[in-house]
């Protein structure tokens, strides 16, 4: 192979930044939802992998997906391509009425392509370049690593693009690892100057007279993950943004044309979908589909966190997604890798359908005999044979076969959207002031009491369009520079009500200090500001309640602006003083939260702003261990009742309405329909006509 | 002139420490008022601002500010480009408010040019890595060309400013911290021992390096590390790195005195108990000691505190300066809460009870980018006053009322705890227990010392302790041939020597003395260590001074002469330790030792130090002083005496006087003096006729 000297600025720059969907019609999952696993036949004898396909048609699955590691039997040696193993996989499949989806294996480079070219092995942030016998030690902005990629896929694009049994593509697998080598540093700088134009700017953006950190060329510009001017750093997670989606970008731009337009392009998300190595919007925003890892790890499931999770990744694309992969039982990767208990498995399922997922495939079917992977939970043993789990997966695909009809192209849909911004959650997390603040937290005490108003919230990021909701809340929109301000003060004057949480408002979209004061340009609309801003060690007391983690000062500045809570005793400085403030604008209005109020008062708070939003509230009666999700299109609505306690539960429900399952209680009279739900119980109902 | 010095220094660069005791210093300042201020940035911001933000310091009656200390790519922007003239603006603007300035050599933050062009001169960590551009402190301290381009920069700046009678100073540096591993540093270390040792013979008997085979053929084997290694070496290395940051800030010292005035002063500011270098030998060639006081948690410990401020006002036995403070709180702790209101203001008065003649905030206002976004700040983003502004100002006024009742005095001690750099490294080589701190040896002692004695001096082993009536030594690990001569000479004056467990293990070397502890002053004391324990549960102890327990640490002690006294012994349920003693004392010339070989619980070491401080006739200065108030003394010869009256505790306290006199803040005379939480009396004594 010649080292290939692509030019890396289209690349790096056309859009890098932009989450404008580049396929404008939403991919519908055919016979939705599938249900399946990951397979690695490349592991085991051909001779083995009937037993393993009639195993999973037993179990009621319709999909499997390979490939994705399997580089080094592709290609065993250089432009020695060897496919034939992968199309009796995907023919044998076919026999047992399973789809495939099929992995670019651009994941785990094989040892003869690191061997030959180290320059395409990444660099660690500590220096030391990574090494063959793990996977992801390439370096993602290597011409030469993403030459070698074009290679492969474009054979696999060649062979399986045009197969019927293939629905769809994903690319590489988990995106996790940066380079800090000398050569992503040069990109690194070149990207800056294209993004700055001139030292001058970016001098001023990063307020660089700050440690004499003023920079009189590109080249002195380091490239560093931590501990770095918080503009560069910033900058940096721009960069990492535009690098995977290029890599990802010259993967779709081989297979897009190569494929049938049925076959979708995914990338399987890892790191809980939460990670935040780069901007999952914008990584989306090239791929027909979203799809995520979703694992509990230690512990059990947490119903808040995940629907909330669920609902985040439905929010990349707005669209319906897959969860590509996750735990029959248990992983190997957690402190304590503790199984889930008997039915967790199916409610984490049926909580994913109920949050828009079209997909549900486990990782994985069987564990290789060697691997760093020997101890996470698979479906079938060692030997091959079912292991317990294995019937509780049986009983989902059973499940999946009475309710598919009726779920198939429903998605779910919100009036209440919580707001999620990158650049919002890496300045927090550059600079988080108080351990204790942790996003994902932060958001759940918002998200928990909203969806038991609402049951549907939508998780999205701001910069799209807002139309059809009702109320938007931002727990910690830390950056708002003055485009973001426009746009959210557009929609508030429509009609909108915008609830802004602590931190919001305190950067522009360098790091930079907004000079206005929180919540800085949309300070003089609200008519108030953040006088100071506090970490907090201990509970202060607000109105009736208690707040913790942080704490503003709050000042209400206009006539018109509203003090609509205050604090207590707790904090010298914080007493007495406003909590939170409102304004009306327009036919909408801006509230400003500076405090996480603990759940009670949280919920009569959240209540309060959906009431004044008019969004519609439920009327239904449904216990706090049962979670509601709904699921519609013209033609249906859909209910999904999961109860995640281990003791019989009631939901009483405003309708009439039957069950998709047999074994499920349903009793309805004139108005209301009671459902009792088992422990672990999955209710799926339909209104009766 | 000087910069040939320079050079030639840089040629024999070994010369430079051996000069250090014969440098220049600034003729001792008559009686200065007291000083406030503020660390200011001025090249962060356009010039139109200054003349508000200096404004608003005179408003919070500040006289002082503190720039240019990170300015150096202001200052000469491009190699032997120098730009001096906003900084002329910014001190005659200053002196338009009656501000004096403190100016920074910046050598802390290299800028980017010099850098690139001399990557030489840049830090290497201990595992290998090269620092970079991007934040500060990335300069090796041993690099020549480093030494050359500082020795510049404060020479061009010493030539501008030295004779500017607004500017009363000068701060080499800031906070001097991270040591290089550099090949220049490996170079210099070992001609420092070749230096030290004269011959590598010489190096492998006193280090006794036949263990281990470690025995070195020349000085250039002998590797570069601060922890894992031969603890001699470990010693050395410590005291290499302190030399080093003394010839360091001696190169600058040498630029700047023969070009200022002799009433500014050269300073640096250091940090609390940082253990990087010996800070006695480091002021040797400073003028005035300074420190950076700060409470990430937000919780002031008042104890800690005092130990600081003595123990700085310890560097050279005379008054010093808190260079910076938060104004509420930091930003680089876990939870960065911040002090409650009041305490800023307490902070700012205890270290004026304790010998500070100035209090400066860091920082006026944050640079709206760059790392330290989130440090409290005295005005905000928006430049105006944030709300800890008021509690400055209040602070600031009081400063002003009392300036020149408290101009010249100074605290009077007549009891010392010895706080050796030697001992501390040592015991932290090996710590043999890590539940054993020698800080918290320290702080114990002090806890128990400071209501009995409520002035104590905090000192090196080798100051002259001829003024003391007792001296405490708590963990005096390291007892060098001087040292023991001090003490010994101490002792025979009339000295009451009170030693600490883990006493005089170790020579100067670091080596075990072979006499047994406490090593050169067995003979005088009497008796010796017969073994050391490191004890994992509380044992028993009883004597003449009451019953109590020890845990930590425990040594059996012997008699080895007949008058030695025993004053406590283990009780019999101590395994190894039963009946043995564990206190002893010896008279010796007109003096006497007393040694205790075990960590002692609080109320017997209060009984401990209250029968000591009875004996020599130590009386408090005030009796009757509620535990809650600390009440510290400034006096000068000749002058009224100053009492300041602290409050640390929750509620409101009185103190009786018993003396004439007129409480400052107040002017009230009388001599009950009612005290709130946090509240503060400064309390002039009438003369007496």
């Amino acid at each position: 192979v010649r080292p290939v000297r692509r030019v890396l600025v289209t690349w790096l720059f056309l859009g890098a930044l932009s989450v404008e969907a580049q396929s404008s019609k939403p991919y519908v999952t055919p016979n939705a939802p599938l249900l399946g696993s990951a397979w690695y036949p490349e592991q085991w004898p051909e001779s083995r992998w009937d037993a393993d396909l009639a195993l999973m048609e037993q179990a009621h699955m319709n999909v499997v997906r390979v490939g994705e590691f399997a580089w080094s039997t592709m290609e065993p040696s250089e432009g020695h391509y060897d496919l034939d193993w992968l199309d009796r996989v995907i023919t044998l499949a076919g026999k047992h009425h399973l789809a495939v989806v099929i992995g670019t294996p651009t994941d785990a480079p094989p040892a003869w392509l690191s061997t030959k070219y180290p320059d395409t092995l990444g660099m660690n942030a500590d220096g030391r370049y990574r090494e063959h016998g793990g996977r992801r030690q390439f370096n993602y902005a290597s011409p030469r690593y993403r030459h070698l990629c074009a290679l492969i896929v474009t054979q696999m694009a060649r062979r399986f693009g045009h197969n019927p049994n293939i629905i769809g593509w994903q690319i590489g697998n988990e995106y996790t690892d940066e380079s800090f080598d000398p050569a992503t540093r040069a990109q690194f700088q070149h990207f800056l100057e294209t993004r700055y134009k001139t030292l001058d700017n970016l001098n001023r953006q990063w307020s660089t007279a700050y440690w004499s950190q003023t920079y009189t060329a590109w080249e002195q510009i380091p490239l560093v993950n931590t501990n770095g001017n918080p503009g560069l750093l910033l900058e940096h997670k721009h960069f990492v943004t535009a690098t995977w989606r290029s890599l990802q970008r010259e993967q779709i731009d081989i297979l897009r044309p190569a494929i049938l337009p049925s076959q979708f392009i995914t990338t399987n998300i890892g790191g809980l979908a939460w990670s935040d190595n780069w901007d999952h919007y914008a990584m989306t925003a090239d791929l027909d589909l979203a799809s995520w890892d979703d694992y509990v790890g230690q512990g059990h499931l947490q119903s808040a966190r995940n629907a909330m999770l669920n609902d985040f990744v439905r929010g990349w694309r707005r669209q319906n997604f897959w969860v590509m992969e996750t735990q029959p039982g248990s992983v190997n990767w957690a402190p304590i890798n503790n199984a889930l208990a008997p039915g967790e498995t199916r409610s984490l399922a049926w909580q994913a359908i109920g949050h828009g997922a079209d997909a549900v495939l486990y990782w994985q079917w069987r564990d290789a005999l060697n691997g760093q992977e020997q101890y996470h939970g698979a479906i079938a043993g060692p030997d091959g044979k079912p292991l317990p789990i294995y019937s509780e997966i049986q009983q989902l695909g059973r499940d999946l076969e009475l309710a598919r009809s009726v779920i198939a192209d429903t998605v779910p849909h919100a009036e209440i959207a919580i707001l999620h911004d990158y650049d919002s959650r890496w300045a927090i997390d550059f600079q988080p002031h108080s351990r204790e603040y942790d996003q994902q937290q932060v958001l759940v005490r918002f998200y928990a009491p909203l969806q038991e108003l609402a049951h549907s919230i939508d998780v999205i990021q701001p910069m799209t369009n807002l139309d059809g909701y009702k109320l938007l809340v931002a727990p910690s929109l830390n950056v708002i520079p003055q485009y973001l301000a426009n746009h959210l003060l557009a929609w508030v004057q429509a009609g909108g009500h915008l609830l802004l949480g602590p931190r919001s408002g305190m950067k522009d979209e360098f790091n930079s200090l907004n000079p206005q004061c929180q919540p800085g340009p949309l300070a003089a609309p609200l008519g108030g500001r953040v006088e100071q801003y506090y970490a907090l060690d201990q509970p202060v007391s607000i109105g009736k309640g208690t707040a913790d983690i942080w704490g503003e000062q709050l000042s209400a500045i206009a006539p018109d602006t509203t003090v609509d809570l205050m604090y207590g005793a707790g904090n010298g400085w914080l007493e007495g003083k406003p909590a939170m403030i409102a304004r009306v604008i327009g036919k909408g209005s801006i509230s400003y939260l500076g405090t996480l109020p603990d759940e009670a008062a949280m919920r009569t708070l959240l209540t309060a702003a959906a009431q004044n939003a008019h969004t519609t509230v439920s009327t239904d009666s449904v216990p706090k261990d049962v979670e509601l999700c709904i699921r519609s299109n013209a033609a249906r609505t859909i209910t999904i009742l999961i109860n995640h306690s281990s003791s019989l539960q009631h939901a009483t429900l405003e309708g009439r309405y039957r069950s998709l399952f047999p074994d499920v209680s349903v009793v309805s009279n004139a108005n209301t329909t009671t459902v009792q739900l088992s422990s672990q119980g999955i209710a799926v109902l339909e209104v009766s006509r | 002139m000087v910069l040939r010095e320079v050079l030639l220094q840089h040629r024999n660069w070994l010369f430079a420490f051996f000069v250090l005791s014969a440098m220049p210093v600034a003729a001792q300042p008559a009686a200065q008022p007291l000083r406030f201020g503020a660390a200011w940035y001025p090249e962060q911001w356009p010039e139109q601002r200054w003349d508000a933000d200096l404004q608003l310091m005179e408003d919070a009656h500040m006289n002082v500010v503190r720039v240019a200390e990170f300015a150096w790519s202001t200052l000469e922007p491009s190699e032997g480009h120098f730009d001096f003239t906003w900084l002329d603006h910014a001190v005659a603007l200053a002196a338009k408010h009656h501000i004096a300035v403190v100016l920074g050599t910046p050598t802390a933050a290299p800028p980017a040019w010099l850098t690139s062009k001399y990557p030489e001169t840049l830090r290497v960590n201990e595992d290998g890595k090269r620092a970079e551009h991007g934040n500060r402190q990335h300069f090796s301290f041993t690099s020549h060309q480093y030494r050359l381009l500082s020795a510049k920069i404060a020479l061009e700046m010493a030539k501008h400013f030295g004779h500017n009678p607004n500017v009363i100073g000068w701060q080499i540096d800031n906070e001097l911290a991270a040591p290089s591993f550099d090949p220049s540093s490996r170079q210099q270390f070992h001609l420092w021992l070749k230096h030290r040792y004269g011959t590598i013979a010489e190096l492998n008997r006193r280090w006794a390096t036949a263990y281990w085979s470690q025995t070195y053929d020349s000085f250039d084997q002998i590797p570069v590390h601060s922890k894992g290694e031969n603890p001699a070496l470990l010693l050395d290395w410590k005291r290499f790195v302190t030399d080093t940051w003394g010839d360091y800030v001696a190169n600058q010292v040498h630029a700047i005195r023969p070009n200022a005035v002799a009433s500014q002063f050269i300073t640096t500011n250091t940090m609390h108990w940082f253990q990087g270098f010996d800070h006695y030998m480091l002021h040797r060639a400073l003028d005035l000691a300074a420190w950076d006081d700060y409470y990430p948690d937000g919780h002031l410990d008042p104890t800690l505190n005092a130990v600081l401020h003595d123990l700085v006002r310890g560097f050279k036995q005379r008054n010093f300066w808190v260079m910076e403070t938060q104004p509420g709180f930091v930003n680089w702790g876990p939870v960065n809460a911040t002090l409650p209101p009041g305490v800023t203001r307490e902070m700012a008065w205890q270290a004026v009870g304790h010998g500070a003649d100035a209090v400066f905030y860091w920082q006026w206002r944050s640079a709206l980018n760059g790392q330290e976004e989130y440090h409290g700040s005295v005005v905000g983003v928006d430049g105006t006053p944030v709300p800890i502004y008021a509690e400055i100002q209040q602070t600031g006024a009081e400063f002003e009322r009392t300036s020149k009742a408290l101009a010249g005095t100074t605290p009077h001690a007549v009891v010392a705890i010895l706080q050796s750099y030697d001992s501390h490294w040592a015991i932290d080589f090996q710590k043999h227990s890590q539940k054993f701190d020698y800080e918290t040896q320290i702080t114990d002692i002090y806890r128990v010392l400071q209501p009995l004695a409520q002035t104590i001096d905090i000192l090196s082993p080798d100051a002259d302790l001829t003024r003391y009536k007792v001296v405490f030594a708590p963990a005096l690990n390291v007892i060098s041939d001087a040292t023991a001569k001090n003490l010994l000479a101490y002792v025979q004056q009339g000295g009451q020597l009170l030693l600490g467990p883990r006493s005089g293990m170790k020579d100067g070397d670091d080596a075990l003395q072979p006499e047994r502890q406490p090593g050169p002053l067995a003979v005088a004391l009497g008796g010796h260590v017969a073994q050391y324990y490191a004890l994992d549960k509380p044992v028993e102890i009883t004597g003449s001074l009451g019953s109590g327990s020890v845990e930590v640490w425990a040594e059996e002690l012997a008699l080895t002469a007949s008058d030695a006294k025993v004053l406590m012994t283990y009780a019999a349920t101590a395994g190894w330790l039963a009946n043995k003693p564990a206190a002893i004392e010896h008279k010796y010339g007109k003096g006497s030792i007393t040694y205790i070989g075990a960590t002692l619980d609080s109320g017997l070491m209060k009984s401990v130090v209250f029968s000591v401080l009875h004996m020599a006739g130590v009386e408090p200065i005030l009796p009757g002083v509620p535990t809650e108030v600390e009440l510290m003394e400034r006096s000068s010869p000749g002058g009224a005496k100053i009492w300041i009256f602290i409050n640390h505790g929750a509620g409101t306290q009185r103190v009786e006087t018993r003396q004439e006199g007129t409480e400052l803040l107040t002017g009230k005379t009388g001599q009950s003096i009612e005290l709130p939480s946090h509240g503060v009396a400064v309390y002039e004594l009438a003369r007496r006729p």
